[in-house]
């Protein structure tokens, strides 16, 4: 694939159901300041592209698999493999449960939780079988088709917004902003998925520059709508609201289509992004790990891990749950984006950055 | 899975040159030289051609003096007769008056008579059995002489043309009226009156074991690439099949996907599209008996794209390119979105109009699913009709069917009004779209999104585009991605994508076509004036 | 073989996922409720072994066209607000779609024992819009729901309509649910809302109620309501009438229309707080008794605006005065401008007695731009 198209897969992986929930998790600590901390939280996955992008460039022949073997030796390396993969299935599990929740409460509130989990569990296996080039086109496509979404901020801060609830700028704190930051930054993992995808670029001189302007893409809306949440509904008043974002649009009767929250939430019915992305890398590290022919095996791989991501999305009892164990999962996220090219730049080093023919 | 094409992406053994016929196997037709003596040669010949009763196996003889016994075969009815008579026979008939004898020739007199005596264009000389048969039944002339193996096929095909005229599916408000017809030969001519480069390249082959149906190839040599070209023979090479009627045989036979709903190769009847295609680097394909051409590779975008945009103005023509995508989403959505804020989210429809629908679905006794897939029924029901009866009478079956059993369905309490109109407005919705092709497709389409909405409302409806732009976005046409410009994103092509942007800024070729000269027009130069 | 599994088994799930249409319903067997009242039980009474506290009457267009009544109101009794829907089932035949509501009415009891119980069912209601508008009424809101305006559908539409279009015609705010939320739940902030009483058959707005929070504490007529927007700056639009004495003669009346904008600015001195607010009223001249031509005596026009801005300057110093000492909430929403600069150190004291405290001064300006179509 190419530079532009891992920049608007990195874009499509961080951006899924967390743009709906970011500014309550954002204020909880930080407050009015919560914008300040969206946008401090943005450098995690900025230090994990670039500690990937760094390791990437000593291996510029190897894939991810080839290079864990290299490293760890076959099957210390093939360990490191699956552990990733199973991270991000466990990640396309969270997404899924998350998602199918949001849409029984807004859309389908008497169909059963796991008929809208397998829902989007078949649509993302669908999608994820066409391939990595597909998926990166479909994550393209859907950017654009979700930009006109962005002026829909507009008319509540035309309305019902009020600038106070911002100010005074900083007065929460540093230590709140801090701490406010820290619980964002779990909301931007999943960039280590990109020990996977950087392998599969063309051009990989491009990937940085790409990298950083997809994470400025992702960044730059999140704090602008964390700040309008913040102005629409003060910071105390978000605390209990699942989704801030649907209940800002759903604040205001817009002119001609007065339930914008609702269409709002049918588009982004579509946006479960992270999950096929995520379906596609471990589905495809999997298959060349195991090395099986990638026409034949590819999709029976990803049946099976798609069946795995289902059974784990099916744990969870309520939406409490949900959110707990959601809470919990984005600690590994840092340990793994981080952890993992830590672990792999040290035992690059150690291996004197030796290059194996493979 | 993304399917891998059928045809092999390596390029192929180079192809024989298409000036000459494809030595295709010939059933049960030995493939021996033919003897000299003209009664052997029949003896050889009869068995082939006895059963059609419409060949004419007329002798003659060449020269008074010392006459050369010969025979003239063809089928009644394909040669021009006057043509015969006046070009062939005459001279040969009466070459017996000059001095020199024909008899004095020996083998080499057809070639000698071809020369000096038939006044005739195109001939070739044949001597093999299996190549006679197949000339024979092709409609060429045969003058089989004594005394010599080779034998003369000679092409004085009566031309039962068509008037040229505007193609009824393709109808535009600007630009040419011409459409093609069924002679192969009159539809090249037709693109070379508008393309008079040298670099225009024609390669004719000849498909269809039975029947033997001629098809061209047109490119620009230094425009198209040359995998491309490579790849279309190939895969035109590789097609074995009996019988090539039209082109569409052709079209599935050599797309990449099919099992899609989507057409890869974009057919038009009208020579003016097509020369803008061969001007975009791609290859058209012309088949004998059928009045349209194929043009491969094809992308999406192209299907919503008209050769009057580019004769009206920017602004005029964007906006009516803007209207068409409208009208391929609304054609393929509305029933869908109706039956899901009926049944399922009904907070998205304002309250002043909810309470007037409630109350009108409340007559209808159906189901909102069933109502809204019989009206759609109805509607393709009435929309084949009106294609199938001839002219007025079906514009009027079109008006009255629509109008009166969608005036009726309501009364009768079989439909509620929103329903007809949804349903009416989905069918005018295709009608709007310029590509017949596209217009079909989005009425297939509208099933699968009607079904999807019945049973997950806005959610699976949001959902079966995903499935339908993946999809979309997964195919491919003679290699090329179908989605291009819009996905993988070319900003270059995107200027003659959803809007037409100014001519002149055009000022190269489509980056998603792969080509080889990317320059279509140089910087313009100061106005007048200066 | 796979690919015949596979397809077997994407039939099989399409079909069972498909099979269900679990959220399917048709509209037409759906009740639209255009307008909800709750009010506090008064009768008694118990359900499920517990007291019954709420009454909720709705008000939905009857959907058969060949029926006498063009709505229906069904009125139920709970335990809570939303468990008083399980007995719509014994007496409403179809399902009722809340989502649509378009106005709640809150009874006069009800708004002063407090709306926050009521309030935590209407917003956890995901298909609700938050933009529904709210009242409050005199005495029982479910009363009210059975007049039925002359010219009008239903009693709903005519509600809607009124409330929606007020503040264009008058200084009076509309209040929807989110708005009555945030400034219930926010520091500094409490909501009003608009009061509605039956008169003469009709129902009609008579003022504003003063919320300390989410509940009722006090109220003010429509006198009263015009310099309460104003110094909440509420943007409305509305007549101003104005009467010109000098030297104890009338020398003019008439009326503007005017919009209205509001800046407050807050400074401090010690625990001091002292608020200027400058209210601005744009707009035009529609109409006086003066036959003087302006162009001929320009201070006049100087005279009108002075008049109408010495009035309202009056109004909004007593209301505050009432505000102060009365209603000893901020009802004209400045808090926040303290709470902007000072948000760390206020935060947990705004809402007791600072506003009573601080020193709130007022200044009007007005500018008449336009005089119709004589001059």
């Amino acid at each position: 694939m190419t530079s532009k198209q891992i920049g608007f897969m990195i874009l499509g992986t961080l951006v899924g159901i967390n743009f709906l929930t970011i500014p309550r998790t954002a204020s909880e600590w930080a407050q009015q300041d919560a914008w300040i901390a969206v946008l401090i939280g943005a450098l995690l996955p900025l230090v994990v592209l670039v500690l990937i992008e760094r390791l990437g460039r000593q291996f510029p022949e190897m894939d991810f698999i080839q290079m864990s073997q290299f490293l760890f030796g076959k099957i210390a390396g093939s360990v490191l493999v699956i552990l990733l993969c199973f991270h991000m299935i466990i990640g396309v599990a969270r997404e899924i449960a998350r998602f199918a929740y949001v849409e029984s409460t807004f859309l389908l509130p008497a169909t059963p939780i796991w008929a809208i989990s397998l829902l989007i569990l078949l649509v993302s296996l669908y999608v994820a079988g066409q391939g990595a080039q597909v998926v990166a086109r479909i994550n393209e496509l859907l950017f654009y088709l979700y930009l006109p979404a962005f002026f829909l901020i507009v008319y509540p801060l035309m309305t019902v917004a009020d600038y106070t609830y911002l100010l005074p700028v900083g007065g929460s704190g540093i230590g709140s902003i801090a701490r406010s930051a820290f619980d964002v930054s779990l909301y931007f993992g999943r960039m280590e998925f990109l020990m996977v995808a950087y392998f599969m670029v063309t051009r990989k001189d491009e990937v940085l520059k790409a990298g950083a302007v997809a994470l400025v893409a992702v960044a730059v809306p999140y704090m602008l709508f964390t700040a309008v949440c913040v102005m629409v509904f003060g910071a105390e008043d978000l605390q209990d609201q699942i989704t801030p974002i649907l209940a800002m649009f759903k604040s205001v009767a817009y002119p001609i289509l007065e339930r914008m929250d609702l269409l709002f939430m049918v588009a982004w019915s579509v946006a479960f992004r992270p999950a096929f992305n995520l379906l596609c890398m471990s589905g495809y590290s999997l298959t060349r790990l195991l090395n099986l022919q990638k026409r034949k095996h590819y999709l029976m791989i990803l049946t099976v891990s798609g069946t795995a991501a289902y059974l784990l999305s099916s744990i969870p009892r309520n939406i409490v749950d949900v959110i707990i164990y959601s809470n919990w999962q984005g600690f590994t996220h840092p340990i793994v984006g981080l952890g993992y090219p830590l672990l792999y730049h040290l035992a690059a080093r150690i291996r004197g950055g030796q290059k194996q023919n493979v | 899975m993304r399917k891998m094409p059928k045809k092999p992406a390596a390029p192929p053994p180079a192809p024989e040159p298409a000036e000459k016929p494809k030595n295709l196997q010939n059933i049960n037709i030995p493939d021996i030289t033919l003897p000299v003596s003209l009664a052997e040669k029949q003896t050889l010949l009869k068995p082939h051609i006895e059963r059609s009763h419409d060949i004419v196996n007329r002798p003659f003889t060449i020269g008074a003096q010392q006459p050369v016994e010969a025979y003239a075969i063809y089928i009644n009815g394909v040669i021009d007769t006057d043509a015969f008579n006046a070009s062939i026979l005459r001279p040969l008939m009466i070459y017996g008056e000059d001095p020199q004898s024909a008899g004095d020739q020996g083998p080499e007199l057809p070639e000698y008579i071809a020369r000096t005596l038939l006044t005739v264009g195109l001939f070739r000389e044949i001597d093999r059995l299996a190549d006679l048969v197949r000339d024979i039944y092709d409609g060429m002339l045969i003058i089989m002489l004594e005394g010599s193996s080779q034998v003369l096929s000679i092409d004085i095909h009566k031309a039962h043309l068509r008037a040229i005229e505007e193609p009824v599916s393709e109808r535009g408000l600007r630009g040419s009226k011409e459409g093609f017809i069924e002679s192969l030969d009159v539809n090249i001519s037709m693109v070379r009156r508008r393309l008079r480069d040298p670099k225009l390249v024609v390669k004719k082959t000849v498909m269809g074991q039975r029947t033997r149906t001629q098809v061209a190839l047109l490119y620009i040599e230094d425009i198209a690439d040359p995998n491309i070209v490579k790849e279309v023979e190939t895969r035109l090479n590789n097609v074995q099949i009996d019988a090539v009627v039209a082109s569409g045989y052709i079209e599935q036979l050599v797309q990449d996907h099919p099992w899609t709903v989507f057409y890869q190769h974009r057919v038009t009847e009208k020579p003016d599209k097509a020369v803008m295609q061969i001007l975009e680097g791609r290859v058209l394909i012309l088949v004998d008996g059928t009045p349209s051409s194929i043009s491969a590779p094809s992308l999406f975008v192209e299907f919503f794209q008209a050769p009057g945009d580019y004769y009206e103005r920017t602004w005029i023509a964007s906006f009516i390119r803007v209207l068409r995508y409208i009208a391929f989403f609304l054609a393929v959505s509305t029933s869908a979105m109706y039956i899901a804020v009926v049944n399922f989210q009904p907070e998205l429809i304002p309250q002043e109009l909810l309470v007037p629908i409630a109350r009108f679905r409340n007559q209808v006794p159906f189901a909102v699913v069933l109502e809204v897939l019989v009206l759609e029924i109805m509607m393709q029901l009435v929309i084949e009709a009106g294609h199938h009866l001839p002219g007025n009478v079906g514009q009027t079956v079109g008006v009255v069917g629509g109008i009166i059993m969608g005036q009726a369905a309501i009364t009768a309490r079989f439909a509620s009004p929103a329903a007809v109109i949804v349903a009416s407005f989905s069918a005018m919705c295709t009608f709007v779209l310029p590509s017949p092709g596209m217009a079909l497709i989005s009425r297939v389409l509208r099933l699968p999104m009607i079904l999807a909405a019945a049973s997950f409302g806005a959610v699976g409806f949001a959902l079966m585009w995903l499935i339908l732009i993946t999809h979309m976005t997964s195919l491919t046409s003679v290699g090329v991605p179908y989605m291009s410009p819009l996905s993988p994103t070319r900003y270059r092509d995107l200027k003659d994508s959803i809007i037409r942007y100014f001519l002149t800024s055009m000022k190269d070729r489509p980056v998603s076509i792969p080509s080889q000269d990317k320059v279509r027009q140089a910087k313009q130069g100061v106005t007048g004036n200066q | 073989m796979f690919k015949k599994i596979s397809l077997i088994l994407i039939i099989l799930t399409a079909i069972t996922t498909g099979s269900g249409c679990w959220d399917a319903q048709d509209i037409a067997e759906r009740s639209v409720v255009v307008l909800g009242a709750v009010d506090l039980n008064q009768e008694g009474g118990i359900q499920f072994g517990k007291p019954v506290q709420y009454d909720a009457t709705i008000l939905m267009p009857n959907l058969y066209t060949d029926t006498a009544e063009k709505v229906r109101i069904a009125r139920v009794s709970g335990v809570s607000l939303s468990g008083s829907r399980d007995q719509r089932a014994y007496i409403n035949p179809q399902t009722i779609l809340t989502s649509m509501i378009r106005v709640y009415l809150f009874g006069e009891s009800m708004s002063i024992s407090g709306l926050a119980p009521v309030l935590d069912s209407l917003l956890r209601n995901p298909l609700l819009s938050n933009s529904v508008y709210m009242a409050t009424t005199e005495g029982q809101a479910g009363d009210m729901i059975t007049v039925q305006p002359p010219d009008f559908p239903d009693l709903g539409i005519y509600i809607i309509d009124l409330l929606r279009k007020v503040n264009d015609k008058s200084f009076f705010p509309v209040i929807t649910l989110h708005d009555f939320r945030v400034q219930s739940a926010s520091p500094g902030k409490n909501p009003v809302l608009p009061i509605l009483r039956v008169d003469a058959g009709e129902v009609k707005i008579s003022g504003l109620g003063i919320f300390r929070k989410d509940k009722l504490i006090d109220r003010v007529g429509l006198d009263g309501a015009r310099p309460l927007t104003l110094l909440r700056g509420v943007k409305c639009k509305g007549y101003i009438p104005f009467v010109i004495t000098r030297e104890g003669e009338e020398v003019d009346r008439g009326t503007v229309f005017v919009g209205n904008g509001r800046k407050v600015r807050v400074e401090r001195q010690g625990d001091q707080y002292t608020f200027n607010i400058t209210i601005t009223l744009k707009g035009q001249l529609i109409e006086h008794e003066n036959p003087v031509i302006l162009t001929r005596n320009r201070e006049f026009l100087s005279m009108i605006e002075a008049q109408v801005a010495a009035d309202i300057e009056s109004e909004c110093q007593t209301l505050i005065d009432t505000m102060q000492e009365e209603f000893k909430v901020d009802c004209i929403d400045i808090s926040k401008y303290a709470l902007a600069k000072w948000r760390s150190e206020l935060e947990d004291t705004v809402d007791e007695g600072f506003i009573e405290r601080a020193n709130i001064n007022v200044d009007v300006k007005v500018h008449i731009g336009n005089t119709g179509d004589l001059i």
